[in-house]
């Protein structure tokens, strides 16, 4: 049984002026545990799939059934929380008017997590934040670590499905690699699965187990991994950079947490 | 130069603020300032003179403790006015931005109507109708006044409600209530505290308009109701200038304090906003 099964989903944007068919025919499967990832061209409509399986704008027609149950908008109950999403821009993910502090005392309150400032702390400092950051504004943060503070912001939810919208290209390659490695090891922890967004065919070559090519409004299930992709200059400099990054972040083994990794890496000097 | 601008801006507002709070000072301590009861007759048309220093009216009335007693009366009506106008305006702007679709719609097509209503003569039937009270004076100037902070703050919502921290909260489950309430309107703070400025001035000088044209709350002394007297009752036939300039002066001092305090350009505030990425 796939953890999402997605059928015929169709939306057209409506604007006074034109009508723009993003989505006629689009479907896919999740499995528990999986990545998969969509590729396509700017403006193909990658973003509306993520943003229609989140509940965060409605579908004109298909079923979307999570766990065997169909996915209504707006989500409600346990699927609004297991269900989350990452974007791309990790500097607009925080109100600029709060602390970065508040934006987790915010979930907790209203999840009725009880959760002491230690114990906040210590859940953080998998993620590689410490006290300092969660004093500062969004605007004090650098990309790297407010995106890493998203994604610890959205693990307090226990997610079952996060759909990433390109969570990394907005990121330097070293932050890149962060984030990324971080979210491989919560998924080898937590079982979780993603829906990996992305321009990037060398990316998601090495994150994805199956990838969808979103061309005309539908999906096409790519055969994998691609041939083309080893000629092609950007799965050079992609490789070039994980491998980078490697001595940095030494690869891990095993279900490990990030945490020593990244707290060795972003340790305040 | 992004400097210097921005020191002048606030320069600007800060003068506002001066003036704002001696107009203040004024109106708090207008029974101590005020050198006659305002109400007490004497001679009339003195002209200015040590005992009278801005001479008295038609039925010996001291111009000057008018005055003063008449800043209460106008800061009154013009902050009350523009505080209900600024709290419908931001409502319908922060439901109609964040909602959209067919709420948008209804409460614009009501914006709309109300912006192309002369905002004047509609003001001065609904004064006629209702009972010239203080308070039927300040439902009569909000009618209209809200619509252009809505749409305002509508624009500026419609922006916010796009940007992922707001979807985000969408989608880690809180409510629309909290997320208006929480995220969306301090986001706006800058522009609701600017616009509520400018309406302070705006609802100051439509009062002054309707007490002019004798529309006031009756047997109030306000600015406007001063120039009126001034006006009807011979001052001006008599060129008793000391009657009929002051209060112009005091609605002009008062005006643009509270237009140089709405001049306030919270830009640093604005660049945490990120609205311009």
């Amino acid at each position: 049984m796939a953890l999402l099964e997605v059928v015929s989903l169709r939306k057209t944007y409506r604007t006074s002026m034109r009508r723009v068919e993003v989505l006629t025919d689009a479907s896919f499967t999740v499995e528990a545990g999986e990545t998969i990832g969509i590729l396509g061209p700017s403006g193909s409509g990658k973003s509306t799939i993520g943003q229609i399986v989140t509940g965060l704008i409605r579908a004109d027609s298909g079923t979307i059934r999570y766990r065997n149950e169909e996915l209504h908008y707006p989500l409600r109950s346990y699927q609004r929380k297991e269900i989350q999403i990452l974007f791309q821009h990790p500097e607009v993910s925080f109100n600029p008017k709060y602390r970065l502090e508040q934006g987790f005392q915010e979930i907790c309150r209203h999840y009725d997590l009880r959760m002491t400032r230690r114990e906040l702390l210590d859940y953080l400092a998998d993620f590689g934040l410490y006290r300092e950051h969660l004093e500062r504004h969004p605007i004090q943060l650098s990309g790297g670590e407010l995106q890493r503070a998203m994604v610890a912001r959205v693990m307090l939810l226990d997610p079952k499905l996060i759909v990433l919208d390109e969570p990394t290209s907005m990121l330097d390659t070293i932050s890149q690699a962060q984030v990324l490695r971080m979210l491989e090891a919560l998924q080898r922890q937590r079982q979780v699965s993603y829906l990996y967004i992305t321009h990037s065919r060398c990316l998601a070559d090495h994150l994805c187990q199956r990838i969808y090519y979103l061309d005309g409004g539908q999906l096409r299930e790519e055969p994998f991994p691609a041939e083309i992709c080893h000629q092609s200059s950007q799965k050079k400099e992609g490789r070039k950079f994980y491998h980078e990054t490697h001595h940095i972040i030494p690869a891990e083994h095993g279900a490990a947490a990030p945490a020593d990794r990244l707290r060795r890496e972003s340790q305040p000097k | 130069m992004k400097q210097r601008n921005l020191l002048q801006g606030r320069a600007a507002a800060v003068t506002g603020m001066v003036l704002l709070l001696l107009i203040l000072l004024v109106a708090v301590f207008a029974p101590a300032l005020a050198p006659y009861d305002p109400w007490a007759m004497g001679t009339p048309y003195l002209p200015p003179s040590s005992e009278h220093l801005l001479g008295t009216n038609d039925i010996g009335q001291d111009i000057l403790s008018e005055l003063i007693y008449g800043t209460r009366v106008s800061m009154f009506i013009g902050v009350c006015a523009a505080l209900i106008t600024t709290i419908i305006g931001t409502a319908v702007g922060v439901l109609a931005g964040y909602f959209g679709g067919i709420v948008d719609h209804i409460l614009m097509a009501v914006t709309n109507v109300v912006i192309v209503v002369p905002s004047l003569p509609l003001t001065v039937v609904l004064v006629a109708y209702l009972q010239a009270g203080l308070w039927n004076i300040i439902i009569a100037l909000c009618v209209t006044a809200w619509a252009g902070t809505a749409r305002l703050i509508r624009a500026q919502v419609m922006q916010l409600r796009q940007q992922p921290f707001v979807q985000l909260e969408r989608t880690l489950g809180m409510g629309n209530g909290y997320i208006m309430l929480v995220h969306i309107l301090p986001n706006v703070s800058g522009i609701i505290l600017t616009r509520g400025a400018l309406s302070v001035a705006s609802a100051m000088l439509s009062e002054a308009s309707l007490s002019f044209l004798g529309l006031g709350a009756l047997g109030q002394k306000s600015w406007g109701a001063i120039l009126n007297n001034a006006f009807f009752r011979n001052g001006v036939v008599n060129n008793c200038w000391w009657w009929y300039y002051p209060p112009i002066l005091c609605i002009c001092v008062c005006v643009v304090a509270f237009m140089l305090i709405g001049s306030w350009d919270d830009r640093r505030s604005r660049g945490q906003n990120l609205l311009a990425m």
